[in-house]
C-alpha cells in the first residue's frame, strides 16, 4: 500500500468533512455555467463524499477498543492546532529507579483548541446517515433551485459539512462551531426557499438554535473549567484547560513524555477532593447539556418548533433537518451526558427514561389528531427520538446501542417519508390528507409511502424494529436506580401503537375518493391531475424519485436485515457497556446494587472506558 | 440418533422449505413484465409445492431415524447466521436458524399443502389478471414468512416472521375495504405489542430466547425453566417466578387471540370481507390460526407451569367457540359463515391446549391439521361458487346449486362432515377437560379446578358443537338445496370452461385428499395413538385418555353435532317456513347474533373513544400551554430583560465607567477564584 493511500485512509474523517466544502466552492465557481452544471457538480460531490464514507466504513476497525489505551479513542483522526501554540523543550526529571532522565515536555500557550476530527463507534453511522441523505436532499432540490441555484446547493453542502463536523468532532469548540453553522445553514435554506409564513418560523428556529447552542456551550465550558479545576496538582498549579472530548471524558492517550491527561471519570475515581468538587458542579453541567440537547432533539415539551419548521421547510432541508440534524441532539446526549453522569449521580436521571417515553406517548396521541401526513410523520420522528433518549438513559449496552441504532434507522425512514411527502406536496401544494385523494391511483407513491410508514413504525425487516427491540430490552433490563422498567417498555410499545394508528388514519384518508369540490374550494389532487395532465392520469412518482426513496429505505432495510453488522461497529459502546449491563442486571450474583454507589466514578466510566485504560 | 447421510438430507430438506417460496417471491418481484398474469402465480405454486415436498421429506426423515424410540424427540436445529449481537455473551446474541421437530413438521406439511392448493386455484382464475402478479408476490412472501416462523428456533425470530406474515396477509387482503383492514391491522398491531412484551420478558428473564432452552420439549420442561422455578427452595421467590411465567403466558396468549381472532376480537369477521374467499381463507385458516396455535403448542411447558393461564386459554377458547358459532347462525354470506366457523374451531383448539393434558394437546393438534385442510377447501369451494355466481356468496340469493355444481357439492359435504363429526379432535377435547395437568412440576401447587372450568366449560363446548353443526349445514342446505334462485343462471353460464374444472379438481383435491387422509388416519393413528403422540414429541397418552377415546363412536359430541345437522336439514331442506318462525320467536338472540354480541361497540366505547378523547385533550393542551409558551416566552423574556436594563441606560458617562469598573472587579474575582 502506497504511502499516499495510507495517508488518505488515515485522514478519511477530515476528507469527508472537507469534501462538501470543496464542493460548495466548486458549485460557486460553476454558477455561470448554468443550472445543469451546478446540479451535476453538487451531485458528483455528494456521490464522491458517499464513496469516501463507504471507504471509511470498510476501514473502520470494530475491534479497536482493546487497543484504546495506546491508540486513542478515535480512529482516522486528523488534528490541527487552532488557537494554541506549542513548543517543546527537554527537561530533566528524577525517576525512582533510573535517576535523572531527560523528558520531552510540551509548552502550550493559548487555549488548547484544535480542529480535530475522528471517528468512533458512536459517530460512524451518523456520518453515513448524513452523507447518504444528501442524495435525496440534492435531488429534491431540483424543484427549488430555479432561484439562486449556486447559493442553494452551496448552503446544502455547507450544511452537510457542518453536520459531519458535529458528528466527527473531537474538540468541544469545534463541535460547537459546527453545530451553530449547521443551524445557520438551515436558517438560510428555510428563510430563502421555505413556504409561506416563513419569517416568523425562521425567527423562532433561529432563536431556539441560538439558545440551545448557548446552553450547550455553557454546559461544555463548565465541564472544561471543572476538568481543569479537578486537575490542580499538589503544589496548587492550575493546568491548561483541555477542549479535547477524548481527554475530557475518557482521558487522553499517553504522550511521548509518558504523561496522560486523566478524564473526569479517572479523576473522580482517584481523588476524593475531585469527587466532592464534581458532585457540587455536576448539576450545573448536566442541566444545560440535557436541556440544550433535548431541545435540539425536539423532545416533548420542546417539540413544537420542529412541527412548525418542518412544515415550511423545502424538501431538501426537510430531509436533512429531520433525518440528520435532529439526531445531533440525541448524539450529543450519547457523547457527553450519558458517559459523564451515571444513573446514581443525580436524582433526576432515573426519571429521564420515563419522561422520554411519556413524551413519545404524548407525541403519539397528538399524531392521532393530525390531518396532515407531514405533521404525522414529524410527530412519529419525535416519538422515536424520545424512545432513543429513554433507551440511552437506561445505561446498559442494549439500551444505549439500541437508542443509537434507532436514531440512524429513523433518520433513513424519515428521510424517505419526507421525500415522498415532499413529492406529493409538490403536486398538490399542501400535505393535508384532505387535499390528497385517490392515492391508490398512483400505486408507486402509495406503495413507497406504505413501506416508509412500515419502516417508521418499526416493522420487522427494517432497522427500526431491531433498534426498538434493543432499546425496549434495555429499558426492560435497566436496574431500578437506572431509568427503565417493564412499565417504561410498555409505554414504548403503546407509543408505537399510537403511531401505527395515526398512519392507518392517514392512509384511509389518502385513499378516499375525492369529494366533489364546493364553490371556491381548493381542487384535490385528482382534479389537479385532470386539469394538468392531458391524459388525466394521476401524477405518480417518477423512476428517479423511486430510486431516491429506495436509497433511504434500502439502508433502513439493511439495518433491519443485518443489525449485527451495525451494532458490532458501535462496539466501543457495546463491549464495555455490556460489563455495566451485567453489573446492573438484577440477577447478576457477583454485582450487587449496593456496591455501585461506592464505585460511582468507576461505573460512570465503564460505558466508554476500555479495559486496561487505568494502567495508563 | 440420525446417521450422517440422513442428517445431511434433513438439513437440505429443511433449507428447501423456506427457499422455495422465497425464490418464487424474489423472481416474481424482480421478474417485472415477464411474470405478469398467471405466470407469477404458477411460479408461486411451484415454490409452494417445493416447500410442501421438502416439508414432507424433512418430517419423514425425522420420523424414520435409526432409533425410532428416540427419534420422535429429536429436535434438529440449523444455525443460519447471527442476526443481532452486542457482544460475545450468549445472552446478547440472537441467531437466525431452522428448528424442526414433529410439531413443526406436522403443521408445516398442512400449511404448505393449503398454500399450494390456493395458489394453483388462483393461477386458474382469469377474473382479474392485472392483480395476479401482486397476488403471487404476496402469497410467496407470506408463505416464506410463515414457514420461517414455524421453523424458528427462538422467540425473536418467531416474532419477526409472525409480524411479516401478518403484514403480507394484511396487504393481500387489503383490496378495496380500507376501513375494515385498517382496524384489522391495528388490532393485530395492538395484540402483537403484548406478544412482543412477552418475548422481551422471556429474554430478560431467562437471558435467552431459544425455545429449546426455555420450553424444552413437549414432554418435560427445560432444566433452565425448572431451575428458575425451583428458586433454591425459596417459597416466596417461587411464587414470584411463577407469576412471571404466568405474565409471559398471558402476553403470548393475547398475541395469539389477536392473530386467531378469538374472543373478544372476532366481531370484525362479520364485516364485509375484504378479499376473495380463497385468499381470505388462506390467510385466516392456513396462516394466522396455525401460527397462533403453533406458538401455544411450542410454549406448552410454560403454560403447564402457569395453570391459571392455561385455564384462561381454555375459557377464552370456549367462549369463542360458543359465541362465534352463535354469530355464524345468522350469517347470510357463505364467506362470513366460514370465517366464524374457523374462529369457532380455533376456539376448540384453544380449549384443547388449555385443558393442560396430553390428550387435549394431541387432539387440538390434530384438529388444527383438519381445520387447515377442511376449512381451506371450504373457502376454495366458496370461491368457486362466487366465480360461477357473479361474485356473490350470499346464500340467501343462491340455492339449488346441487345439480349445477356437483363437484363442489360433494366436496363441501365431505368437508363439513369432517369438521362437525367430532371424531377428529372435539370429542377427545371434551373428554380431556377434567383431567389434571400432566406436565406441571411437582413443586407447583395445583389450584383446585374452579366451577367454571369443571362444569361450565364442557357445557359451553358441547353447545358450540351443536351450533357449529347447525350453522355449517344451514349454509350447505341454503346454498345447494334450498330454492332454485341461481341454479339456472349458473347452469346456463357459458364459461364453464375446462380451466375452471381443473382448478377445482387440482387445488380442491389436494386439500380434500389431505382432509380425508387425516380424517381416515386420525382415529387410527393420530391423536389417540402412540405414533402421533411421539411425532409431536409428547409422552405416551395417558391410559385413561386412550380408553375414553376408544369409545369415540358413541361420544356425545358427535351426537350433538349430528343433532345440529338434522335440525338444519329439517329447517332448511324440509320445513322451509320454520326458520322465520324460529327467528321471530328468538328475536333478541337473533339481534345479538347479527350484531356480534355488540363486542365491537363495547371495544369502541372502552378503548377507542377514550384514546381519541385523550388524543384531543393532548392536542388542546399542546395548543393551550406548550405552543403558547414557546411563542410568547422568548419574546416576554427579552422584553423583561430590556425593561430591567432600561434604568441602566442613563446616558451619563460616569455611570458607564462605574459599570465597567464593577464588571472588571467581578471578572477578576472569578479568575482569582478559579486559580484557587
Amino acid at each position: 500500500m502506497s504511502r499516499y493511500w495510507q495517508t488518505l485512509l488515515d485522514n478519511l474523517a477530515f476528507l469527508i468533512f472537507v469534501m462538501p466544502l470543496v464542493g460548495a466552492g466548486l458549485v460557486a465557481a460553476s454558477s455561470r455555467l448554468g443550472l445543469d452544471a451546478i446540479r451535476r457538480t453538487a451531485l458528483t460531490n455528494v456521490l464522491l463524499t458517499l464513496a469516501l464514507t463507504l471507504l471509511m466504513v470498510a476501514k473502520f476497525d470494530p475491534s479497536r477498543p482493546e487497543e484504546i489505551s495506546t491508540a486513542g479513542h478515535y480512529q482516522m483522526t486528523t488534528s490541527w492546532r487552532w488557537l494554541q501554540q506549542e513548543a517543546f523543550r527537554i527537561e530533566s526529571r528524577e525517576v525512582a529507579d533510573e535517576g535523572a532522565v531527560d523528558v520531552l515536555v510540551a509548552d502550550r500557550s493559548g487555549p488548547n483548541v484544535r480542529v480535530a476530527l475522528g471517528v468512533d463507534g458512536i459517530s460512524l453511522w451518523f456520518i453515513v446517515l448524513t452523507t447518504t441523505l444528501m442524495i435525496p436532499a440534492t435531488y429534491a432540490g431540483w424543484k427549488n433551485d430555479r432561484e439562486r441555484p449556486a447559493l442553494f446547493y452551496g448552503l446544502l453542502l455547507i450544511l452537510q459539512s457542518s453536520l459531519i463536523g458535529v458528528f466527527a468532532s473531537a474538540d468541544v469548540i469545534f463541535f460547537l462551531v459546527c453545530l451553530e453553522i449547521a443551524s445557520l445553514s438551515l436558517v438560510c435554506l428555510i428563510g430563502r426557499w421555505g413556504g409561506h409564513g416563513r419569517p416568523t418560523i425562521v425567527k423562532r428556529f433561529f432563536g431556539l438554535s441560538l439558545a440551545t447552542t448557548l446552553m450547550i456551550a455553557l454546559g461544555l465550558m463548565t465541564l472544561v473549567v471543572s476538568h481543569a479545576r479537578m486537575r490542580i496538582d499538589e503544589a496548587g498549579r492550575y493546568p491548561a484547560p483541555t477542549f479535547a472530548i477524548e481527554e475530557l471524558i475518557y482521558g487522553g492517550s499517553i504522550d511521548q513524555s509518558g504523561a496522560r491527561v486523566a478524564g473526569v471519570g479517572d479523576l473522580v475515581y482517584d481523588n476524593e477532593m475531585a469527587r466532592q468538587y464534581w458532585n457540587a458542579v455536576s448539576p450545573w453541567i448536566f442541566l444545560p447539556l440535557l436541556l440544550g440537547f433535548a431541545m435540539r432533539a425536539a423532545i416533548v415539551p420542546a417539540h413544537s418548533w420542529l412541527i412548525a419548521t418542518n412544515t415550511l421547510a423545502p424538501t431538501s432541508a426537510c430531509v436533512l433537518l429531520i433525518g440528520a440534524t435532529l439526531a445531533c441532539g440525541c448524539y450529543g446526549m450519547a457523547r457527553f451526558v450519558v458517559p459523564l453522569f451515571p444513573p446514581y449521580s443525580l436524582n433526576v436521571i432515573p426519571w429521564i427514561s420515563a419522561i422520554g417515553v411519556l413524551g413519545g406517548l404524548y407525541a403519539g396521541l397528538l399524531a392521532l389528531t393530525q390531518t396532515d401526513i407531514k405533521k404525522t410523520a414529524t410527530l412519529a420522528c419525535i416519538g422515536q427520538m424520545s424512545l432513543a433518549m429513554a433507551g440511552m438513559f437506561s445505561f446498559n449496552a442494549s439500551g444505549v446501542v439500541g437508542g443509537l441504532l434507532l436514531l440512524v434507522s429513523t433518520g433513513f425512514a424519515m428521510a424517505a417519508m419526507m421525500f415522498i411527502v415532499g413529492a406529493l406536496e409538490g403536486r398538490t401544494g399542501q400535505a393535508e390528507t384532505i387535499s390528497i385523494n385517490n392515492l391508490h391511483q398512483s400505486p408507486r407513491a402509495a406503495f413507497c409511502l406504505f413501506v416508509a410508514a412500515l419502516a417508521l413504525v418499526a416493522t420487522p425487516g427494517f432497522g427500526g424494529f431491531a433498534a426498538s427491540l434493543l432499546t425496549l430490552r434495555g429499558l426492560f433490563m435497566a436496574a431500578p436506580h437506572a431509568g427503565g422498567s417493564p412499565l417504561t417498555a410498555a409505554g414504548g410499545l403503546l407509543m408505537s401503537l399510537c403511531f401505527a394508528w395515526a398512519f392507518v388514519r392517514c392512509f384511509q384518508a389518502l385513499r378516499r375518493d375525492a369529494p366533489s369540490p364546493r364553490p371556491g374550494e381548493e381542487a384535490s389532487l385528482q382534479q389537479l391531475a385532470d386539469r394538468h395532465s392531458p391524459s388525466g392520469k394521476f401524477p405518480d412518482l417518477t423512476c428517479w424519485e423511486i430510486a431516491n426513496v429506495s436509497v433511504c429505505l434500502g439502508m433502513a432495510a439493511w439495518i433491519g436485515i443485518c443489525p449485527g453488522f451495525f451494532t458490532m461497529r458501535i462496539g466501543q459502546w457495546s463491549s464495555e457497556a455490556h460489563a455495566v449491563d451485567s453489573a446492573f442486571h438484577p440477577r447478576s450474583s457477583d454485582h450487587s446494587h449496593a456496591l455501585l454507589p461506592t464505585n460511582s466514578a468507576r461505573g460512570s466510566r465503564l460505558p466508554l472506558t476500555a479495559a486496561g485504560k487505568d494502567e495508563g | 440418533m440420525i446417521n450422517g447421510f440422513s442428517t445431511n438430507m434433513l438439513v437440505i430438506a429443511m433449507a428447501l422449505v423456506p427457499l422455495g417460496p422465497l425464490a418464487a417471491f424474489a423472481l416474481t418481484a424482480v421478474g417485472g413484465r415477464f411474470l405478469t398474469g398467471p405466470r407469477g402465480l404458477w411460479l408461486a405454486s411451484i415454490g409452494g409445492a417445493l416447500s410442501l415436498v421438502a416439508s414432507l421429506a424433512a418430517t419423514l426423515l425425522l420420523t424414520t431415524a435409526e432409533s425410532p424410540g428416540d427419534s420422535f424427540h429429536t429436535v434438529v436445529i440449523v444455525e443460519l447466521f447471527r442476526w443481532l449481537s452486542l457482544s460475545d455473551e450468549p445472552s446478547s446474541v440472537v441467531r437466525f436458524g431452522l428448528q424442526l421437530d414433529g410439531l413443526s413438521g406436522v403443521i408445516l406439511v398442512a400449511v404448505t399443502a393449503a398454500v399450494t392448493a390456493v395458489t394453483v386455484h388462483a393461477a386458474f382464475d382469469r377474473r382479474d389478471p392485472g392483480a395476479q402478479r401482486s397476488l403471487a408476490i404476496g402469497i410467496s412472501a407470506m408463505t416464506a414468512s410463515t414457514v420461517m416462523a414455524l421453523l424458528a428456533p427462538n422467540f425473536v425470530q418467531f416474532f419477526i416472521f409472525w409480524q411479516l406474515a401478518g403484514v403480507c396477509g394484511w396487504w393481500l387482503r387489503d383490496r378495496g375495504d380500507a376501513p375494515v383492514m385498517g382496524s384489522d391491522f391495528l388490532i393485530h398491531r395492538a395484540t402483537d405489542s403484548f406478544l412482543l412484551f412477552g418475548v422481551l420478558l422471556v429474554w430478560a428473564t431467562f437471558d435467552t430466547s431459544d425455545f429449546t432452552a426455555i420450553a424444552g420439549n413437549q414432554s418435560s420442561p427445560s432444566p433452565l425453566l425448572a431451575a428458575f422455578l425451583e428458586a433454591d427452595g425459596n417459597l416466596e421467590l417461587q411464587t414470584q417466578r411463577t407469576a412471571v411465567v404466568a405474565t409471559i403466558c398471558l402476553c403470548l396468549l393475547v398475541g395469539v387471540i389477536g392473530r386467531c381472532q378469538q374472543f373478544p376480537l372476532f366481531g370484525k369477521l362479520g364485516e364485509r370481507a375484504p378479499a376473495s374467499p380463497a385468499i381470505d381463507g388462506l390467510v385466516q385458516a392456513a396462516i394466522f390460526i396455525p401460527l397462533g396455535v403453533f406458538l401455544l403448542a411450542r410454549c406448552r411447558p410454560l403454560f403447564a407451569v402457569a395453570v391459571e393461564a392455561s385455564r384462561l386459554t381454555a375459557m377464552l377458547g370456549g367462549l369463542t367457540a360458543l359465541l362465534a358459532a352463535a354469530c355464524a347462525l345468522t350469517q347470510r354470506d357463505l364467506q362470513r359463515l366460514l370465517r366464524f366457523v374457523a374462529a369457532a374451531l380455533c376456539g376448540w383448539i384453544l380449549i384443547g391446549f388449555g385443558s393442560g393434558t396430553t390428550a387435549g394437546f394431541l387432539a387440538a393438534t390434530l384438529l388444527l391439521v383438519v381445520l387447515i385442510a377442511a376449512v381451506s377447501s371450504l373457502f376454495l369451494i366458496a370461491e368457486q361458487i362466487a366465480a360461477r355466481a357473479d361474485g356473490t356468496t350470499d346464500f340467501t340469493a343462491l340455492g339449488g346449486l346441487r345439480h349445477a355444481m356437483p363437484v363442489p357439492y360433494w366436496s363441501f359435504l365431505l368437508a363439513i362432515l369432517v369438521l362437525t363429526s367430532g371424531l377428529w379432535g372435539q370429542n377427545a377435547i371434551l373428554s380431556a377437560l377434567d383431567t389434571p395437568s400432566a406436565l406441571a412440576p411437582d413443586s407447583i401447587e395445583q389450584p383446585d379446578a374452579s366451577p367454571l372450568v369443571g362444569a361450565l366449560l364442557p357445557g359451553i363446548a358441547a353447545a358450540s358443537l351443536l351450533l357449529t353443526g347447525f350453522a355449517l349445514f344451514r349454509g350447505f342446505f341454503l346454498t345447494f338445496h334450498h330454492g332454485p334462485q341461481r341454479a339456472d343462471a349458473v347452469r346456463d353460464r357459458p364459461t364453464t370452461s375446462r380451466q375452471d374444472d381443473t382448478a377445482v379438481l387440482s387445488s380442491g383435491t389436494i386439500v380434500l385428499v389431505m382432509a380425508i387422509s387425516a380424517a381416515l388416519l386420525g382415529p387410527a393413528v393420530a391423536g389417540y395413538g402412540q405414533q402421533f403422540a411421539n411425532l409431536l414429541g409428547s409422552d405416551v397418552a395417558p391410559a385413561g385418555a386412550a380408553q375414553q377415546t376408544d369409545l369415540f363412536f358413541v361420544d356425545y359430541g358427535s351426537l350433538l353435532a349430528l343433532t345440529g345437522a338434522v335440525a338444519a336439514w329439517m329447517m332448511y331442506a324440509q320445513r322451509t317456513q320454520w326458520p322465520d318462525r324460529v327467528a321471530g320467536a328468538l328475536a333478541p338472540f337473533v339481534r345479538l347474533s347479527e350484531n356480534r354480541f355488540y363486542l365491537d361497540q363495547v371495544g369502541e366505547v372502552l378503548l377507542v373513544l377514550p384514546a381519541r378523547g385523550l388524543a384531543h385533550l393532548c392536542r388542546f393542551l399542546d395548543w393551550l400551554v406548550i405552543e403558547r409558551f414557546w411563542k410568547s416566552a422568548p419574546a416576554r423574556l427579552f422584553a423583561e430583560l430590556q425593561r430591567a436594563a432600561r434604568p441602566l441606560q442613563t446616558g451619563l458617562v460616569q455611570f458607564y465607567a462605574l459599570s465597567l469598573c464593577l464588571a472588571s472587579v467581578i471578572l477578576l474575582a472569578v479568575v482569582l477564584w478559579l486559580k484557587g
